[in-house]
């Protein structure tokens, strides 16, 4: 009897890819933002009162009743070149559903010029605040971008998040905050 | 046919294929290490920062072109290859070159196809010189 | 409405997949115990069933979407009230939600196609088994689609009035109509070989009976893989504004993977049934060639890799991989059972013959496959070890991909002047003599005409040779049909001639490859109206810019004149979604395509224009087609029988007990 060669190499085979698979199963989706500690959380947001690039005014105070995400973001930050469509995704959905959750960007150590070109470029359908000395990013204890802030409709900073956030996260975490604040 | 007179039509061809092949190959002509040389194959090798598979040669966005520039100057300053893709790499990260760095774990993708290609041809050899077995 | 009617089309259709499938267990039990079978216990009837449910499905999603119907949270996404007929109808397969609609409606057509041409010999075993596994693939996607991938999901209690319409790309080329639905009939029809080798090992059927029916279901899936491949890249070509095709996405490497696969597999089953040789190899390559699809599926559907045409759930990930662990173990563990019983005692006489290079064929094809995995999962394992993010793109895809064509086109260049088990140098000399004098004399052309590049002229040599043995051996084919007293076209039919014509397409889709790699200009000039420059040997003027409105699209236009001759607008297109680039190409067929897209830029009136000159990428397209044409002929039959095709020497298989 001939040594069973193929039924050696079928098992060898059948090793081999089950450990391929094993990996492949245990690979993460969407790497997406990481949620920080940040030491705002369960706090009462900092108040933010500034003109948008269209030239309209905005403050925290008065969209009281509504749950808030703030995007800090950058022309020059290449990570939130990449959020940027889920940011708009994220917009969509939650006008679609009406939803009443507000998405606002944050201009973050940039020039109003070149921010309006990304959002010209990027085509961001949400009101971009000015932040011409940095307060609101300091306030808010940016310092890596892109950054998510969710604030709850009672005015509390939900949940803090650090990186490209997917429109599946910003879904979540808008929902998320709605629910704590019912 | 005598087989000098048969191989008089393969001995020609294949000096006039050498000689084509070794002036094709730019072996006479001047050397062509210059600027525009360097900066086509560095824009080759990074990777446009709006895309996912293009390189800042193919692509047209903003970023990409301002990469370009950076480039040609940094070239013009006479910078290396080695130092210009680093400080890029610096500022957007390692998924920003077309290739993974080199060294370490990336001696595995360029010495898979390596072991294949020694491989196969050794054991195409084997499986082609085997002879009939006797049944 | 259309939500609760597709979701119970894909109820209808499961219930009737799962059934099916039981049933033809039972049914495949009762005949081995040698008990009759009631037709209605025959569970390939089902397949009627299963069609009704997927077509009433599909019938749902394209009557909301031709309807605008927003209820549906997928035509929201995908559609809007002013998208055009056509694109509504595409739409189903726009965005890969909806997509796996597409795919379940062809696996049930090849499947309701299989039961029809075999219901003559639906109480073979080898039928019954093949069944179960189509039935089984299909209880699979339709189960996925009835839960975690479900396209029938609401808007909710607030229906929009507007919806996103489709991605901005896939909303001005026809190619979306096209492309999709043959790319995905390719990787469909891939099923069927896996069944029926899966349906011999299970039956014990060891014999060649099967072989012919396996070989012609995998050369169809083939030539609509290869053509859907091909429109894939024209696509791109033609909307992505870079000029180029083809860019090494993980989700483009997916598609390619059974394809490099699948042309080892249509190249060695002709060893297997002229010389009985290869017989567990090839077993092998169709369960690789089914395993790749569902891998393709996988990476495409699971968000694991960064994809332009990604989508993320990570349960559809982990069912795919377990779908695709099940398809392994099913396979692999028929081959460890019977598939020592196989192996042939014989060798290959001699390296020099055409099953030499038909291994040779096999090897780079393969390897090829391998590398190009390796290059696609390689940032996963990069990630997870070194834990940063890499790319592999172009640069090492290309490079590895350059040496392999070479050899790609050698063998084409020789082996059809090859003969089986042996060969003379002299007489294989003489063969390709013309070819090699031909190419020689290109090549000093080039040369002399400033080309420099030892891979371009070592390509364009063999390519003469491998155009030159193709054609010489269509007119012998062509030569003997006229010997025979049949009509001349007689001779350009059937695998021989067939895959001759393939092999030309190749050839001119191989030239227009390397024309585009070694030849191809690139400039970004700036502008202002009236001026012109010239690149790459032709003249682009710019005349003016004009607004252009119409209910989907406003967009901004170049008037840009090339050569003195027609006009191209090359344009920045908003569609409902955002911007895009629309660029606008001057192809010609025997010539240079001048690819032109407009650069916004500065803000002085100036335009920039980037202009790209391809030569000869049209013979691209052209040779897709014609390696299409020769998959077609090579799959039809001359109406009078050829002569037996040489006795296959070979120790007799015993017929095994069937299971």
């Amino acid at each position: 009897m001939r040594a069973p060669r193929v039924r050696l190499a079928a098992l060898v085979a059948c090793a081999m890819l089950a450990g391929v698979l094993a990996f492949l199963a245990t690979r993460p989706v969407e790497q997406g933002a990481t949620p920080v500690a940040s030491p705002l959380i369960g706090t009462v947001a900092p108040d933010v009162a500034a003109w948008t690039l269209s030239g309209d005014h905005v403050s925290l105070a008065a969209l009281r009743g509504r749950v808030v995400v703030l995007s800090f973001f950058a022309s020059w930050c290449s990570p939130c070149r990449a959020e940027a469509p889920n940011l708009v995704a994220f917009a969509w959905h939650q006008h679609v559903t009406r939803s009443r959750a507000v998405l606002l960007g944050v201009v973050f150590s940039d020039s109003d010029a070149a921010a309006s070109s990304f959002a010209h470029a990027f085509g961001l359908t949400y009101p971009i605040l000015e932040d011409p000395a940095g307060a609101i990013a300091n306030d808010f204890g940016v310092v890596n971008l892109p950054v998510t802030v969710v604030i709850d409709a009672r005015g509390r900073v939900d949940e803090v998040l650090e990186g490209t956030a997917t429109t599946n996260q910003l879904d979540a975490a808008a929902s998320r905050a709605m629910r704590t604040a019912a | 046919m005598s087989t000098t007179r048969r191989a008089a039509g393969p001995v020609v061809l294949c000096a006039v294929l050498a000689v084509t092949l070794l002036v094709g190959a730019g072996t006479f002509d001047a050397s062509h290490a210059s600027a525009a040389v360097r900066v086509a194959a560095l824009e080759r090798d990074v990777r446009c920062p709006d895309c996912l598979d293009l390189s800042v040669a193919q692509s047209s966005t903003e970023p990409s072109m301002a990469l370009r520039r950076e480039i040609v100057a940094s070239v013009r300053a006479g910078q290396s290859d080695t130092e210009i893709l680093a400080t890029i790499t610096h500022r957007y990260g390692t998924s920003i070159l077309l290739l993974p760095p080199p060294g370490g774990l990336d001696t595995v993708l360029w010495a898979v196809p390596t072991a294949l290609a020694v491989g196969a041809g050794a054991w195409l050899a084997r499986a082609l010189l085997r002879r009939r077995r006797p049944t | 409405m259309p939500a609760s009617l597709g979701t119970l089309g894909v109820v209808v259709a499961f219930i009737g997949a799962a059934l099916g499938l039981v049933l033809q267990l039972v049914e495949l039990r009762l005949r081995a115990l040698g008990r009759p079978v009631p037709p209605w216990l025959e569970g390939r009837r089902l397949v009627v069933l299963v069609l009704a449910g997927v077509l009433l499905a599909v019938g749902a999603m394209q009557y909301a979407l031709i309807t605008h119907d927003f209820a549906l949270a997928y035509v929201a996404e995908n559609n809007a009230t002013v998208t055009p007929l056509l694109y509504s109808i595409t739409g189903m397969w726009s965005a890969l939600a909806g997509s796996i609609l597409l795919w379940a409606l062809l696996l049930t057509v090849v499947t309701s196609i299989f039961v029809v041409v075999y219901r003559r010999r639906h109480d073979d075993p080898v039928v019954g088994w093949a069944t179960v596994v189509l039935f089984g693939t299909a209880t699979f996607f339709l189960g996925l689609i009835a839960g975690p991938a479900s396209p029938f999901s609401t808007t909710g209690s607030v229906v929009p009035s507007q919806g996103a319409g489709p991605d901005v790309l896939l909303q001005d080329n026809l190619l979306v109509a096209i492309h999709p639905p043959l790319i995905y009939s390719g990787l469909v029809l891939f099923t069927v070989p896996f069944a029926l080798v899966i349906g011999t090992l299970a039956a014990g059927r060891l014999g060649d009976a099967w072989h012919a029916d396996t070989r012609r279901w995998a050369l169809t899936a083939w030539t609509f893989l290869t053509v859907g491949i091909l429109l894939g890249a024209w696509w791109s070509y033609q909307v992505l504004g870079w000029g180029g095709f083809w860019g090494w996405d993980p989700v483009e490497n997916a598609a390619l993977l059974p394809w490099l696969v699948g042309t080892a597999y249509v190249h060695s089953v002709v060893v297997e049934e002229r010389r009985g040789l290869l017989r567990v190899w090839n077993l092998t390559l169709a369960i690789s060639v089914f395993s790749l699809t569902i891998l393709a599926t996988y990476l495409t559907r699971s968000g694991v890799l960064q994809s332009v045409h990604a989508f993320s759930s990570s349960t559809l990930g982990g069912l795919l991989l377990g779908f695709l662990a099940l398809v392994l173990a099913s396979g692999l563990g028929l081959l460890a059972w019977r598939g020592d019983k196989l192996r042939s005692p014989i060798g290959i006489d001699a390296p020099l013959s055409r099953e030499g290079a038909f291994v040779a064929n096999n090897v780079l094809f393969v390897g090829f496959a391998l590398v190009v995995l390796l290059g696609t999962v390689f940032p996963l394992g990069y990630q997870a070890i070194e834990h940063s993010t890499v790319t592999v793109g172009p640069p090492y895809f290309d490079s590895v991909a350059l040496p392999v064509g070479l050899c790609v086109l050698f063998l084409m260049a020789i082996a059809p002047a090859l003969g089986w088990r042996q060969v003379d140098g002299w007489v294989l000399w003489h063969r390709v003599r013309t070819g090699v004098w031909a190419g020689a004399v290109l090549d000093v052309a080039l040369v002399a005409d400033g080309v420099r590049g030892i891979g371009t002229l070592i390509a364009f040599l063999l390519a003469t040779i491998a155009a030159w043995s193709a054609i010489r051996a269509l007119t012998a084919n062509v030569q003997a049909a006229h010997q025979r007293a049949a009509p001349l076209w007689h001779g350009l039919l059937g695998r021989s001639s067939g895959g001759m014509v393939v092999h030309l397409g190749v050839v001119l889709a191989t030239v227009a490859i390397v024309c585009s790699a070694s030849f191809s200009t690139r400039a970004t000039v700036e502008l202002a109206p009236g001026q012109s420059r010239s690149v790459g040997g032709h003249s682009v003027d710019y005349e003016a810019v004009q607004v252009v409105r119409s209910p989907v699209r406003t967009a901004t236009e170049l008037v840009v004149r090339v050569d003195g001759g027609g006009l191209f607008y090359p344009a920045i297109s908003r569609y409902a979604g955002g911007p895009v680039q629309t660029p606008a190409i001057d192809s010609s067929l025997l010539g240079d395509d001048v690819y032109l897209t407009y650069v916004p830029v500065g803000q002085h009136g100036e335009v920039a224009l980037s202009v790209t000159v391809e030569p000869y990428v049209s013979w691209l397209w052209v040779g897709g087609l014609v390696a299409g044409l020769g998959g077609a002929l090579a799959l039809a039959r001359a109406p009078r029988r050829r002569r037996q095709p040489e006795p296959v020497v070979a120790e007799p298989i015993r017929e095994l007990e069937p299971v």
